[in-house]
């Protein structure tokens, strides 16, 4: 009795996982779910990009700073008087 | 050749003599005028970019050694500073450097975590709303047959006729 509640829990469990699993793979090869995938690989593609561009600017500080100290200061200057950059957020 | 001819010639060669030298000297002070303006900073195109920074107190801090000077004949102007910098921001290696060091910055195991939870986090969250706005949309074209409120409202204000079996219970 005990052994057939418990092929009944995991034979329901395993339905259950493989239904959900099913229907979102449906949804990620419809048309609808091609536009979101693509939507969050935009989203993607500018999280990276702006931390791309952050490191290079950080190595270009770096390179000034090592090359000209008071110009290094001057920058960190003019930085701290510009408006902080957009942080990427989905949505 | 009398001696009024030969001083004569002596006088229009020197006067040639000293044409020539004139002529000379206003072409190497055209020229040296040229070679200062061309070495003077010219005004930052945009006041953002931090690289054509030149300001007046940076060139008044230049050292003895570093300003305009002649050398052998030849006007020597040392670079500035911001001209270094900004020649070796330019060179193809460094720019190589830059991009590498930043590709390598955003390809690092904790931004590439970041970036795919990014991604993934967009993703579940359109997914959610087009699901809700298509049950929402289903909901709205074809409504329930369970009684609403309002349905119940007007069923205990205008009761329904009798039927044949309610009749037949209730004389």
């Amino acid at each position: 009795m005990m052994g057939r509640a418990v092929w009944f829990a995991a034979g329901a469990a395993a339905g259950v996982y493989g239904s959900v699993k099913a229907r979102r793979a449906a949804y990620r090869l419809s048309a609808p779910g091609i536009i979101d995938q693509a939507a969050a690989l935009g989203v993607g593609w500018r999280a990276f990009s702006a931390e791309m561009r952050d490191g290079m600017q950080a190595r270009t500080d770096d390179i000034v700073h090592r090359l000209d100290p008071a110009a290094a200061a001057a920058q960190l200057q003019l930085e701290d008087s510009l408006p902080r950059k957009r942080e990427v957020t989905p949505g | 050749m009398t001696v009024e001819a030969w001083l004569l010639a002596a006088t229009t060669l020197i006067a040639l003599v000293a044409v020539v030298v004139a002529g000379v000297s206003v072409r190497a002070v055209r020229r040296l005028s040229a070679r200062l303006d061309f070495d003077t900073p010219m005004p930052a195109a945009s006041p953002l970019d931090p690289r054509d920074l030149d300001t007046p107190d940076l060139d008044m801090a230049r050292p003895m050694e570093l300003a305009p000077r002649v050398v052998e004949g030849r006007v020597v102007v040392p670079p500035t500073q911001a001209q270094v910098v900004r020649t070796a921001l330019g060179r193809p290696g460094v720019r190589l450097s830059i991009l590498l060091y930043g590709l390598a910055r955003a390809l690092r195991a904790e931004n590439r975590d970041r970036v795919v939870a990014l991604m993934r986090r967009e993703y579940r969250h359109r997914r959610r709303q087009r699901l809700r706005a298509g049950r929402q949309a289903i909901r709205a074209a074809r409504p329930t047959a369970a009684p609403t409120t309002d349905r119940l409202h007007a069923h205990l204000v205008e009761p329904r006729p009798l039927s044949l079996t309610d009749r037949m219970i209730s004389p």
